[in-house]
């Protein structure tokens, strides 16, 4: 029986041997890129609607290393309020409550390898590995109820990257995402069940979180769809700083316990500097 | 350049594919016949407790469905649904909707039947001078006036059941213990149950519970079992709980936890009957609805969803009483802890 446990033994064994291997002189980096982020998230376990947002807010950090092997750590924030109606007021025991709209957290985090297809430097392509933990903690407004749900993915994933346009300054890359095997817990059929109140037992919310986590199974491709798609345009503005900017998309489906379809889109501008 | 150009394109076009519905499941239409619709299936579907409540749900379906028209107004809607709500009476069940009071599909708990027969300030005159109590009571404990009796009421079932601990640890010598669970409108019941370890020497079977998982009728996860479970270090001694009509959800299930205590005697009325699992719904005109997911059986293998859970004693106040000053059924616990 496979179960979390293992799996994260098994991709933390993988990332310290990956890394090992990796240990070379090498070019740093980080980069901060900050802008907008838009959702359209329909999860039939909560709601036939589709709620889409636009967040203002959408934050990415990654740290990068470069030289025979390039090596990446990402973390990305975004929250989401979406909403079917205008939040409006209602009654409740003769006092005036006012209905809010739904709260959704997005929390990424990443860490991956990759090497060129061809010798450094004049090769366009870049395979690679990525393992990737993908939390969406759920809060679902409805009046005076309000109901958690998440969605959460451990998955190992395969990319590649290519390089469209480069020149002295500039260099424009587009890039692809897709898991191969992944970890995929999410909110029972109907919100909750024994089984989810049992995890909230301890009354502690990191106990909780792997609780939930550890309730998930192994996902193939036939029953978690997902792709990342990306172009990230980089200017170098002198030997240390850059700037540049961030476009991705991602597409997500699930189908059990019941359909969950979402798209994002994110728009960032990024500011890098060389460590 | 011309390489760029397609590549923003490409972009841009693929921009679009999140705000497209072709890619998405229909929604449920906004108008009122697809309103209904919505509504009724949705129950038909999730609503786990038909058969307690007595209801055809069909039938309701039949009378109804031709009462609502494409022009039928918001106001109108709102009454229709109400009263295709009303007979299963269920605390669980309500409909919200801008600038209206929320409709309880419990009779009891919508037109606030016998309210004023429980209260706060009454029961304080009972307490000793130094008594502590949380936001908005949420819980109040002490102790009570010339007795030797701990009192502790909790208003919901949430954190402030992390508070029985140090009620306990405050009043370790009393001769016993007043739980006030009337009014207790629910919450989460595990904060009761991981919180009352200290009161029981054995694992005690209180529940067993089963979901919904599917759209059929009989599609439902298998019986779980819930039982209390002994903490250290034990207190044993004899426990009066007070209940009421007004004991809803996580508040019944917390009474159902300290029934199964042999030391522990139910007191005052019977509770609400609507303890399973709860879950909210919207409608595309912006609307919530609540509705319940969940089966629940005691150890004698019966449901008592749109029943309620008896008190061992039934005392009731009076409004004269409560107006005059006097809780009996407090005294009558009092009286029976003395």
């Amino acid at each position: 029986m496979i179960n979390l446990k293992s799996v994260i033994v098994f991709l933390f064994n993988l990332l310290l041997l990956l890394s090992l291997q990796a240990q070379t002189e090498s070019m740093q980096s980080f980069s901060v890129a900050v802008g907008p982020s838009y959702i359209a998230r329909q999860d039939l376990i909560f709601s036939p609607f589709i709620h889409r947002d636009l967040s203002p807010i959408n934050l990415a950090l990654q740290y990068q290393k470069d030289k025979k092997v390039h090596q990446f750590v990402q973390l990305s924030y975004t929250t989401f309020q979406p909403e079917r109606k205008t939040p409006y007021e209602f009654i409740y025991d003769g006092k005036v409550e006012t209905a809010y709209p739904h709260y959704f957290t997005l929390v990424q985090l990443g860490y991956g390898q990759g090497r060129h297809l061809g010798p450094t430097g004049a090769s366009d392509a870049m395979l690679g590995g990525a393992v990737r933990l993908d939390v969406q903690a759920l809060d679902y407004q409805y009046g005076r109820s309000s109901f958690f749900g998440y969605y959460a993915t451990l998955g190992l994933n395969a990319w590649y990257q290519h390089t469209l346009i480069k020149g002295i300054r500039h260099q424009l890359n587009g890039r692809i995402e897709i898991p191969l095997v992944s970890w995929l817990a999410r909110s029972p059929y109907l919100i909750n069940d024994d089984p989810y109140i049992e995890n909230t037992f301890s009354h502690n919310g990191v106990s909780t979180f792997f609780a939930f986590l550890g309730d998930g199974h192994l996902a193939t491709w036939d029953q978690l769809q997902r792709a990342d798609l990306g172009l990230h345009y980089q200017y170098k503005l002198g030997t240390r700083f850059s700037l540049g900017a961030d476009w991705q998309l991602r597409f997500i489906h699930a189908h059990k316990p019941a359909d969950l379809i979402y798209w994002q889109h994110d728009i960032r501008i990024r500011m890098g500097v060389q460590l | 350049m011309q390489k760029a150009l397609s590549l923003l394109m490409i972009a841009g076009a693929m921009m679009f594919l999140p705000s497209c519905s072709l890619f998405f499941i229909e929604e449920p239409a906004d108008h009122p016949e697809a309103l209904f619709d919505h509504l009724w299936t949705t129950f038909d579907r999730d609503y786990a407790v038909f058969e307690e409540r007595g209801v055809n749900w069909q039938q309701q379906y039949d009378h109804f469905r031709p009462l609502v028209k494409a022009n039928t107004s918001e106001d109108e809607l709102f009454d229709i649904f109400s009263a295709m709500l009303l007979p299963l009476d269920d605390g669980h069940v309500t409909l919200t909707a801008p600038g209206k009071e929320v409709y309880i599909s419990n009779t009891i708990r919508r037109e606030k039947t016998d309210d004023a027969l429980f209260s706060p300030e009454v029961i304080r005159t009972y307490l000793e001078p130094g008594f502590v109590a949380g936001a908005e009571d949420e819980f109040v404990f002490g102790k009570i006036r010339n007795e030797n009796i701990g009192y502790i009421s909790f208003a919901h079932v949430r954190e402030n059941f992390f508070n029985l601990h140090t009620f306990l640890n405050t009043y370790p010598d009393v001769k016993g213990y007043i739980i006030d669970l009337r009014h207790n409108d629910g919450g989460d019941f595990t904060y009761c149950y991981s919180e009352m370890g200290r009161l029981v020497d054995q694992d005690r079977f209180v529940f067993r519970s089963k979901t919904k998982n599917g759209p059929g009728y009989n599609d439902f996860t298998p019986w779980f079992e819930w039982s209390v479970r002994p903490a250290s270090p034990y207190v044993h001694k004899p426990i009066v709980v007070l209940i009421d009509r007004y004991t809803i959800s996580a508040g019944e299930r917390a009474a159902m936890a300290f029934d199964v205590l042999p030391n522990v005697l139910l007191m005052g009325e019977i509770t609400n009957g609507a303890h399973g699992t709860m879950i909210g719904r919207e409608l595309a005109n912006g609307w919530f609805f609540s509705l319940v997911t969940q089966k629940v059986e005691l150890s004698d293998g019966l449901s008592y969803e749109g029943v309620g859970i008896a008190p061992d004693l039934e005392v009731t106040n009076t409004l004269e009483e409560i107006l005059a000053g006097t809780d009996r059924v407090m005294e009558r616990a009092i009286t029976e802890l003395r």
